[in-house]
């Protein structure tokens, strides 16, 4: 069975921030929330690096772990979405989330938060699949379409990867083989879980002479 | 009824009856709607933007589809096919192939 994963490779992202408008645009995603940004590292400096942050579908999401209205679930393909009929909006996992992934609209009266949005990896929600529900609530199912994120997909230099973990993984540790270099998979022990943790390793820590950061 | 007992009644009432009124504390998790796998299709969306090439409902053939995909993203598959094997047997600390 697949299990979904995004990788972001920061050895090739340009900040063009093509997968954020990619995102934006394919989901209709409201003014003020945005479900993936980029994230410069010494912006400015030489040697700046950047990376595209989103929900990563953890192994073990802290975001379910602190839900009072356990409003998430995980699908078969391991992918963390939740159900806006039961979120409260009280803004726990956003807290809990490492990677800031949980985001609220700003337009509620009295500064409530509203109900929480966040990736779903173009997988949609409980809604029927394709339905204009769906849609409305969560975004486009391109899961269901036979298809990988927008985000990754639409990736000019394929530095943001999506899919089935084993697959995207070997082809970012193809990738650091081939440069010698940039074996930093940014987020992947934190979402995925670390070798003696009994989680999938991260992809370039047996093959790569460089620290894995997490 | 005496004034006495009246009273006793109506505060062992206040007492005992709000208990009633209370919500399961374990009802949110049964709220979740079920949802369908996305290997059976987007059956409600417009058949134009399903990608061609697997058969809505067989979970193998979505499964073919969402690898063949993610290697679309792999431009040493894609474009330089024959670098990824070379690269794939080299060892460990070994000065890696450059790229043609």
């Amino acid at each position: 069975m697949a299990r979904m994963k995004f990788i972001c490779d920061a050895e090739r992202c340009i900040e063009c921030n093509g997968c954020t408008t990619a995102c934006k645009a394919e989901h209709e995603v409201p003014w003020g929330v945005n479900r993936r940004r980029v994230v410069t590292m010494n912006d400015g400096v030489p040697g700046e690096k950047s990376i595209s942050v989103a929900c990563m579908h953890c192994s073990d999401a802290p975001c379910m772990a602190v839900c009072p209205v356990d409003c998430f679930y995980r699908t078969d393909e391991g992918v963390v979405l939740h159900d806006k009929d039961v979120c409260i909006g009280c803004g726990y996992c956003s807290y809990a989330c490492p990677f800031g992934a949980p985001q609220f609209p700003s337009n509620g009266t009295f500064g409530m938060r509203g109900k929480m949005d966040k990736c779903t990896f173009c997988a949609g929600g409980p809604e029927d699949n394709g339905s204009q529900a769906e849609f409305e609530k969560y975004g486009r199912n391109r899961l269901a379409e036979g298809k990988l994120p927008a985000c990754a997909e639409m990736c000019s230099t394929k530095a943001l990867l999506g899919g089935d973990g084993d697959v995207v993984a070997d082809i970012f540790r193809n990738r650091v083989l081939v440069r010698g270099k940039g074996s930093e998979v940014w987020g992947w022990g934190t979402a995925y879980g670390k070798p003696t943790q009994g989680q999938p390793s991260a992809p370039p820590s047996t093959t790569a002479t460089e620290g894995t950061k997490s | 009824m005496t004034r006495a007992a009246w009273s006793l009644v109506v505060v062992a009432a206040a007492v005992l009856l709000p208990a009633c009124g209370e919500h399961s504390q374990g009802e949110p998790a049964r709220l979740k709607k079920a949802d369908a796998k996305a290997s059976s299709g987007a059956v409600a969306a417009d058949k134009a933007y399903m990608a061609n090439g697997w058969t809505a409902g067989d979970d193998t053939s979505w499964q073919n589809q969402i690898r063949g995909r993610a290697q679309g993203q792999n431009e040493y598959a894609r474009i330089i096919s024959a670098t990824p094997a070379a690269t794939a047997a080299a060892p460990i600390g070994a000065t890696p192939a450059k790229a043609p």
